[in-house]
């Protein structure tokens, strides 16, 4: 009885979709289960595997001694890049320069990267950096620019920072795919990446994306009178930072070197004596 | 008598082409000496001696008997490099070490047992030595005896290494025909015509007798028929580079096949490099061009390196800038050694550098932005702000814990401009009241600076080396603009211009 069902509905099953349609389609779950025990846990979903990176523990950030590490949770997250954006002015130097002398004091090998020529050894020392540990590149393009500070990265310098100066910038913005290779960089050997840039150059390729505002000088004296530049005050802003909570504000003081090129103010051109 | 180990390189001259081109190997190949009508086979691949291809055929019979033959000129740099290569290997068990040239050489084995602790050192020596041969591209064979001619007698023996156990190197020897002891003696035919014709023949003759009739020639052949051999190995002195060359089938006009096979030299080179524990300091490119030129050049590397790649694009760079006047015929490559920088590792401090790396790193930067441009920056005497100086990179050992992070001292830094910028500045009482940037010639790469001035804060006296004829001169101001940004400005008084050199950011 059976076989004579079973030799009847044949015919009609033939002109029904096929039975894999039919059936739910399988799940990762239903794979894994199907494997020896021993492999089940190498077999995952892309899901799973986006949530598995979302969890790893991050390694240590890399702490720059300014408003940085309260927007970026405790200072540059390592194998990131992250940019620093600002105008003349903004504090954007000041921040850099903060950060090499927080590394270098340390015993930290750091590598400036200086497409615009512009950090002064005098500066730096007294903004605390050791020298010594301190790799001074100076490319003329950003096409060079791009493929030191990959060479540093690679060669295992632990901080690796790109000044891109003021504009003009020699080679402009360049093409993203270089930033995208250099953040690949930065992550395959966990190197903290901080470029520092008039106007947005990485796009995509930028973990965490700091706007430094307009800074406001600070003068002392009045009008009439001789005046001084006692600061300057400028603002941070997280705009973008992956895993963390973006439009925070910090505020950032900064101070002029104290007599580091100048003698005694003199009141008039033809006033100055010689030493 | 000391043991006596030789290596032997059968078929010496292909095996060091092969050695430089490796994809050759199970080809049938033959290397020919002489040119045109005159060019000979001296020794051929087992492909092409199963065809009944043999050592002094011309080429045109090497080529009746097989079309596609694959045929090699002679590489005396190649050969070079190859020997070179077998007596570092020799060097690497023995300090004692003689270079008898075409793929020979003997090392004295005294003392070395005690690195083959096993059951048959000897054997477990000549496996090591044929195993180390083996990894540095080259067929080697290994016998061991106690006298030069034994070994290497044995050497030339297949089914490596064969030894000749002490004490028995007369019966092994006796056997021989007599040339084996000197190919080109007179003192051979004479006993030829007297009747002997094997070693064993003439070692069994008297030696005293021998020594009269003879002479001291006589005698000495006596001895080394009798398995003796008191002349002690020839010391080798290694060259103090090291080098690796070829000479190319056709001339290359291109640069890319030239490093391509430049690649595989220079990695040939870096090898023998770290089987010294060496690395490259200076690196010399020469090239010979056609018909008979030359074309020099030396890289002077910032750190000693062994890293094949970064060597190559270093020669790529260099030769893009430089590039040689004629197709190229041939080159060889000479690396001066010098001991690499080594490093200790920290448990608790920060991690160093890898010496290895950064000498990779620094070569890079060196090919790609100059020398001038990379390197440690220090400070200098004086009161210009763009004044700098550079030195090499040598960052001292980390500390071994790690220090406590200084917080930020929140100095505001100045971006110096180098050099300044130059300005029109309209000024009231000596006060700036407008700047503007001077548009010339290249300017359009500097940054435009302009606008009416906020707030002016100076003069501020500066002068240098007023004793000189160099006086630096100058009235600095600090500016802010109404549209914003603060500057340093400076007057200088020597030829009243106006520049910017620096901006508070």
């Amino acid at each position: 009885m059976a076989s004579s069902q079973a030799l009847t509905t044949a015919p009609q099953r033939a002109f029904e979709a096929p039975e894999t349609t039919s059936r739910p389609p399988a799940t990762i779950g239903t794979f894994r289960s199907r494997l020896p025990q021993h492999l089940r846990s190498h077999l995952n979903s892309g899901r799973e595997w986006v949530q598995q990176r979302a969890a790893a523990p991050l390694p240590p950030p890399f702490p720059t001694a300014t408003a940085l590490d309260q927007l970026l949770v405790g200072g540059l997250p390592q194998g990131q890049l992250v940019e620093l954006v600002g105008h003349r002015s903004s504090g954007r130097f000041s921040t850099i320069l903060a950060s090499l002398a927080t590394a270098t004091s340390a015993g930290e090998a750091a590598a400036l990267v200086d497409l615009g020529d512009a950090f002064d050894p005098q500066l730096a020392v007294a903004a605390g950096v050791d020298l010594e540990r301190l790799l001074w590149a100076r490319p003329g393009h950003l096409k060079q620019t791009l493929i030191s500070a990959e060479v540093l990265i690679a060669g295992g310098f632990p901080l690796v920072v790109v000044d891109l100066g003021t504009p003009p910038v020699p080679g402009g913005r360049g093409v993203e795919a270089s930033w995208l290779r250099l953040a690949k960089a930065a992550q395959s050997h966990q190197a903290a990446l901080l470029v520092s840039s008039p106007y947005r150059v990485s796009g995509t390729a930028a973990a965490g994306v700091v706007k430094a505002g307009h800074g406001r000088a600070l003068w002392s004296g009045a009008a009439p009178g001789p005046r001084l530049l006692v600061g300057l005050s400028s603002h941070l802003t997280l705009q973008k930072m992956r895993r963390q909570r973006g439009n925070r504000t910090e505020t950032l003081h900064l101070q002029p070197p104290a007599a580091l090129i100048y003698g005694t103010p003199t009141t008039s051109i033809e006033g100055k004596s010689r030493p | 008598m000391p043991r006596i180990a030789c290596l032997f390189t059968p078929l010496f001259p292909l095996a060091a082409r092969l050695r430089s081109e490796p994809e050759l190997r199970g080809e049938a190949v033959a290397i020919f000496q002489g040119n045109s009508n005159a060019a000979r086979v001296v020794a051929a691949a087992r492909r092409a001696r199963q065809v009944g291809i043999r050592p002094g055929m011309s080429l045109t019979q090497a080529r009746a008997l097989l079309p596609n033959l694959i045929v090699r000129a002679r590489d005396m740099p190649c050969e070079k490099a190859t020997q070179e290569t077998l007596l570092e290997i020799a060097e690497s068990f023995s300090p004692r070490v003689e270079d008898v040239g075409e793929g020979v050489a003997y090392l004295e084995l005294d003392g070395l047992d005690r690195h083959f602790p096993g059951d048959s050192p000897e054997q477990d020596l000549g496996h090591a030595l044929t195993v180390t041969t083996d990894k540095a591209g080259l067929t080697t064979w290994v016998g061991i005896a106690s006298s030069k001619l034994a070994a290497r007698v044995a050497a030339k023996l297949p089914a490596s290494p064969n030894l000749v156990p002490a004490g028995e190197e007369a019966s092994f020897l006796a056997p021989l025909p007599l040339r084996s002891l000197a190919a080109e003696v007179e003192i051979i035919e004479t006993l030829e015509r007297w009747g002997i014709r094997s070693v064993g023949d003439f070692a069994r003759l008297p030696k005293n007798e021998v020594a009269s009739r003879l002479g001291e020639t006589g005698r000495q052949l006596h001895e080394k028929a009798r398995g003796l051999d008191p002349r002690p190995l020839v010391p080798y002195q290694p060259p103090p580079h090291f080098a690796e060359g070829m000479e190319l089938e056709w001339p290359l006009v291109n640069l890319e096949p030239f490093l391509f096979v430049a690649g595989a030299a220079l990695k040939r080179l870096c090898q023998r490099l770290e089987s010294r524990g060496l690395a490259c300091a200076r690196l010399e490119t020469s090239l010979r061009l056609e018909p008979d030129g030359h074309h020099q050049r030396t890289l002077q590397l910032p750190a000693p390196t062994r890293e094949a790649k970064t060597l190559l694009t270093l020669i790529r760079l260099d030769l893009e800038a430089e590039s040689p006047t004629a197709p190229v015929t041939g080159f060889t490559i000479v690396a001066h050694p010098d001991r690499p920088r080594e490093a200790q590792l920290s448990l608790f401090g920060p991690p160093a550098l890898s010496p290895d790396k950064l000498a990779t790193t620094l070569a890079r930067l060196f090919a790609l932005l100059g020398s001038e441009r990379v390197g440690s920056p220090r400070t200098v005497n004086g009161h210009r702000p763009e004044r700098s100086a550079l030195v090499e990179y040598a960052p001292p050992p980390p500390p071994d814990v790690r220090p406590e992070r200084q917080a930020g001292r929140g100095l505001l830094a100045i971006r110096t401009l180098r050099p300044p910028v130059p300005l029109e500045v309209i000024s009231h009482l000596s006060c700036p009241r407008e700047i503007l940037s001077i548009i010339s010639e290249g300017s359009a790469k500097r940054p435009r600076i302009q606008g009416r001035v906020k707030v002016a804060s100076g003069p501020w006296a500066m002068e240098e080396e007023w004793w000189t004829e160099k006086t630096v001169e100058r009235d600095y101001w600090d500016i802010e603009l109404v549209d914003g940004g603060i500057f340093r400005i400076f007057y200088q008084r020597s030829t009243g211009e106006w520049y910017a050199d620096g901006i508070y950011d």
